[in-house]
């Protein structure tokens, strides 16, 4: 899928202490930005933090949830403007 | 000009039986019996089969989940019913009688129900369907707010609900559920957690589903319940007359209303005519010594929770609940 290659080679990099890489995914409407958060969690070392962006709505009610269930962590959630921030752990998938 | 249909009491006595005489002299559509919209494939491929052995392989999804397998000659319908059963499928019925429960997925697969409804719905047809009664009964099951099935539409509607219970200890301040809610019914409070106004509070579980860290929980899971519902040409939207009713008070639930109906009704009268003749406040006080903790009153239905389930605008028409 081009957009999860895209995400692979631009998703911003962020300073050492914080998530690796930050995702942003405003914009993307479900189940897409799912998909592409999960595959991008799956790309990285388990233990590893990701920032992901989400729009308010449909997107912030789902994906968290979503993710948890495949076994990641969600460690924080940050509102902003209209939109969200979360800090996600990769995990130890099976 | 279409053909003239069968003697009136010979169409009463095949539709109580579940074959319902079609237009075309000497043909009736078999509706067969699915509590809960559910099928196995075994049924499913009987049904299938019997409908081109016996009809024209056109088979037609009723309204309340059942399969109608339609052109079905008269002179075949022992057949029917007799291959059908060989893999466990019966025949619904029609007139007045309890109806076959339709119900959604509920919890058992569905992320966003709340309670069981499919079990639930086969318990109650085992009970009850059939039974005679002064007019069709229709019930149905949801397994949340969302209410794809329809309860409000129903003599009696079940519908599933949960309340949440904060835990602060695990909050991280993230405002996550009060984004998610569409009731207005959370609010950021002073200390940085989640403040929820009950009154505006529908149960549907939203804010427990989003919750990242289990600060969200569930509480008491039931079931809201509508009484005196209806469709057709006289639509009636149904009462809330009850929240958080456990499951397995549902059936003694059932028993009760059906026994004030038989009490109270006349021939011909759908329970919610006989809740406006006789007055709601009647059947709730007859319901109380039973289900009293869980029975709504003049006051719970004031609350804006109750009036934005119920059909905005008909919520003026609230009878008298009698206790205030």
């Amino acid at each position: 899928m081009n957009d999860e290659i895209n995400d692979q080679q631009h998703a911003t990099q962020q300073p050492p202490g914080r998530a690796s890489r930050t995702l942003d995914l405003r914009g993307v409407a479900c189940p897409l930005n799912f998909v592409r958060a999960k595959l991008f969690l799956e790309s990285l070392p388990p233990g590893d933090l990701l920032e992901v962006l989400l729009d308010q709505g449909e997107p912030i009610r789902h994906v968290p949830t979503s993710l948890r269930n495949e076994g990641h962590e969600i460690i924080a959630v940050t509102p902003a403007e209209g939109w969200f921030r979360l800090l996600v752990r990769r995990g130890r998938l099976a | 000009m279409p053909d003239p249909a069968p003697h009136q009491e010979e169409a009463a006595q095949l539709k109580s039986g579940g074959f319902i005489p079609q237009r075309q002299p000497g043909t009736v559509t078999v509706r067969c019996l699915a509590p809960g919209g559910r099928l196995t494939s075994a049924r499913l491929k009987k049904i299938a089969e019997v409908a081109e052995k016996y009809g024209r392989g056109l088979v037609h999804l009723s309204v309340r989940m059942s399969p109608e397998i339609l052109y079905v000659p008269l002179e075949k319908i022992e057949d029917v019913r007799r291959e059908l059963a060989t893999v466990g499928q019966e025949i619904a019925t029609c007139g007045r009688r309890f109806r076959v429960p339709t119900a959604c997925g509920g919890c058992e697969y569905n992320p966003n129900g709340l309670v069981e409804t499919q079990s639930l719905a086969e318990t109650i047809n085992q009970y009850f369907f059939g039974q005679p009664a002064f007019h069709k009964f229709k019930v149905a099951l949801a397994g949340c707010p969302i209410d794809c099935t329809r309860t409000r539409e129903m003599d009696l509607g079940f519908q599933g609900q949960a309340e949440p219970v904060f835990l602060s200890e695990r909050c991280t301040g993230c405002t996550l559920c009060v984004a998610a809610c569409q009731d207005q019914a959370l609010t950021m409070g002073g200390e940085g957690f989640p403040r929820r106004e009950p009154a505006q509070c529908l149960g549907c579980g939203t804010c427990i589903q989003v919750c990242p860290f289990g600060a969200m929980t569930s509480g008491r899971v039931g079931f809201a319940v509508y009484a005196g519902g209806r469709h057709g040409k006289h639509p009636h939207v149904a009462y809330p007359v009850a929240q958080f009713l456990p499951e397995k008070l549902v059936l003694p639930f059932i028993q009760a209303v059906l026994a004030w109906y038989q009490a109270n009704g006349q021939e011909g009268e759908r329970l919610g005519a006989v809740i406006d003749r006789v007055g709601l406040k009647n059947l709730l006080r007859n319901l109380s010594p039973d289900f009293g903790e869980y029975l709504l009153t003049n006051e719970d239905v004031q609350e804006p929770r109750w009036r934005k389930i119920f059909y905005r605008g008909v919520a003026e028409l609230f009878p008298d609940y009698g206790r205030p």
